[in-house]
């Protein structure tokens, strides 16, 4: 068995956990970390169990771009980035864009991953229309 | 927050915390283990109640007139701290002018706390040597929410409260990284670092770094929504968010995202948001790639990947990274501590903290050098404007009121085993099973008065929108009010909601609608 140190994902307590795992990298719980500085050794019940749902069989596991017929068809890397970034682009006026293109983010984001879509909105979509859900 | 459990008193306005934050609260049990005092002001006996030395079963909507009676009683009583006021903070007297007729009795009519609680909590509050203010939601999602902790603020300067171990007036965040996101600014009204658009500075530095941008206040979620509706948005991109849930007045954000012509969201789960996007990218959960968390503490903590992506998922960091190409973008970021670079380089009260310096223990924002400690309690000595500012802040009604039609005030929250819209925890079946599906608290001797038993279904209705769910029969929540988590897709409780939104920061009332309550037929 190995263990790796990393933070809780739900609330803003940011309670560090230990991710034990098999050998063969199965997940197989969640340890406190005893001398962590806000968690002491001790975790709640998501902090405990709320690590199952990254194995859960309903996970998106490929892109998918919608169809016609308002289903959706699984495709690849490429194609749907190319897809999401003509879309994005297409909408995209010679001015700012702040009243046509809207960026919602994630408070589940990572500090890195806000920082790039607060970039891709100013820098990229030239729209300021960019926020997450610290109001909701 | 390990300043908690060194307070002598603690004071808790709208938050849940052994349910939202329960490592939280275990500093609170620990504080009164200590022999602390708790004082809470929530519309429900919540699990705090039970310990609590005095708890203000307050009217939804009415924490502002609460606290300037505290202001009012602190001042007639003469408690103040003179010698703070006097040397740290301006415009004192016109902030006392305001309060003068803000008298104990105004407000227990107002709020339906008794005056003498009133004044209890005031005195106990002003007379304890540390004494800390905890907040969340119940405070923010209010029309009046700003004003409610400009409130806070002058009375915790009136007190003398201030940039102290524990004491100050502290929010709780609610998600992991909701600090986070706010420090990198995916907000409209700021660039990274709480930089504002209009300062020349910010555009000059922003523009040095990323080139051409867009240095405007943009529109926050609720507004990009209503320019949806009105057609003038083209396209959208929501990562990681479930606004039909999590948003107010479901049917509207509905509507909204079925006229936006052009949909990407990003997501772990196929949701509720999700089935309205042309294309959706499937990304990393947390345990699945790297990078930082700033939790409520201001401290900024790894995540590493413990496991790799399941299936094709690509960490989000990934994604955003090929977007950016893909639209002409001269980027091209191999991983999140390179982005962390930037970050240190255009932020400064992250300049110093790099993935390097934070494997073992987290470092706190500001941090502007390389070797900076970090900053564990913000306001010492003096405030970061220079001097505090007392703030006028008179009540009024704005948004839902009682009325005939719809005699009940609904206020929304959350339950422990459950995380906002539920996407991840009700995937998991040992948290699922405790909270299986939504319910509505509501008072006994109303549950009585309409003929509504324990577990009934019932029809809970509002000018938006109408859902059902099973009573909760109890003495746990205020007359006339009633509870609903938000979780659940099959009781949505943000179909009840509206958009009175708060006029300065446009945060939505989520905590007050106007609804009736029925058996459901």
């Amino acid at each position: 068995m190995k263990r790796m140190e990393t933070t809780c994902g739900y609330c803003g307590c940011g309670c560090g956990i230990y991710v034990n795992m098999a050998d063969d990298g199965t997940m197989l719980g969640i340890t406190p970390s005893y001398n962590h500085v806000v968690s002491k050794g001790k975790l709640c019940s998501k902090g405990w169990h709320g690590f199952a749902f990254v194995r859960d069989s309903r996970r998106l596991s490929n892109p998918l771009i919608k169809q016609k017929d308002g289903t959706f068809r699984e495709t690849s890397w490429d194609e749907a980035l190319e897809f999401a970034a003509n879309g994005l682009k297409s909408a995209m006026t010679d001015g700012d864009n702040t009243d046509v293109i809207g960026v919602v983010s994630s408070a589940r984001c990572t500090n890195e991953e806000n920082f790039l879509m607060a970039k891709l909105a100013r820098a990229g979509l030239k729209t300021s229309s960019v926020d997450h859900c610290a109001r909701l | 927050m390990n300043d908690i459990s060194d307070a002598e008193l603690i004071m808790v306005i709208g938050s849940n915390t052994t349910e939202q934050h329960p490592l939280a609260s275990t500093r609170i049990f620990e504080a009164l283990e200590k022999g602390a005092e708790l004082y809470v002001i929530d519309p429900r006996m919540i699990r705090l109640t039970d310990f609590s030395h005095g708890h203000a079963i307050i009217e939804p909507g009415t924490n502002l007139p609460m606290i300037n009676a505290m202001i009012h009683v602190i001042i007639e009583e003469n408690l103040m701290d003179e010698e703070f006021i006097r040397n740290r903070t301006e415009n004192f007297e016109e902030m006392k002018a305001s309060v003068v007729d803000c008298t104990p009795e105004w407000a227990e009519a107002i709020t339906h706390v008794p005056a003498d609680t009133i004044r209890l909590f005031a005195r106990k509050y002003a007379t304890t040597d540390k004494a800390m203010i905890l907040f969340t939601m119940g405070v923010t999602q209010q029309t009046t929410g700003v004003k409610s902790i400009r409130a806070l603020g002058n009375l915790a300067m009136l007190t003398g409260h201030v940039g102290r171990p524990s004491t100050g007036i502290n929010p709780l965040r609610g998600q992991n990284n909701v600090q986070g996101a706010g420090d990198m600014a995916t907000l409209p009204d700021y660039l990274p670092g709480y930089q504002r658009p209009e300062w020349p500075e910010t555009k000059d530095r922003f523009t040095k770094a990323w080139g051409d941008i867009s240095c405007l206040r943009g529109n926050t979620i609720i507004d990009m929504f209503n320019l949806m509706e009105e057609g003038k948005m083209k396209a959208a991109i929501i990562v990681g968010e479930n606004p039909v849930l999590s948003d107010p007045d479901q049917l509207h954000t509905m509507h909204c995202l079925e006229k936006i012509p052009f949909l990407v969201v990003q997501d772990i789960f196929m949701t509720e948001t999700s089935q309205y996007a042309d294309v959706i990218l499937p990304a990393a959960s947390f345990l699945e790639r790297d990078g930082t968390y700033t939790n409520t503490d201001r401290r900024v903590q790894l995540i590493r990947k413990v496991i790799e992506p399941v299936g094709n998922c690509r960490p989000d960091w990934w994604i955003i990274n090929e977007l950016m190409k893909r639209i002409g973008m001269d980027v091209d970021y191999k991983s999140p501590s390179e982005i962390m670079d930037e970050i240190n380089e255009t932020t400064n009260i992250y300049g110093g903290i790099t993935h390097e310096r934070i494997q073992e223990v987290g470092l706190q924002w500001p941090c502007p050098t390389k070797d900076h400690p970090g900053t564990p309690i913000l306001h010492v000595g003096e405030f970061i404007r220079g001097k505090g500012l007392f703030t006028v802040n008179d009540f009024e009604r704005i948004g839902d009121q009682r009325s005939e039609e719809f005699p009940f005030f609904l206020t929304t929250g959350r339950v422990t085993h459950q995380y906002h819209t539920g996407t991840m925890t009700r995937k998991v079946w040992t948290l699922d099973r405790e909270y299986p599906h939504g319910f509505v608290e509501i008072n006994t001797k109303d549950a009585e008065d309409l003929g509504i038993k324990m577990h009934q279904e019932v029809r809970i209705t509002s000018a938006r929108g109408s859902i059902t769910a099973p009573a909760m029969v109890t003495d746990r929540i205020k007359e006339k009010t009633v509870f609903v988590p938000f979780h659940f897709a099959e009781s949505p409780a943000n179909r009840l909601t509206g958009q009175n939104l708060d006029p300065i920061i446009k945060i939505p009332a989520l905590k007050v609608s106007a609804v009736r309550i029925e058996v459901a037929q």
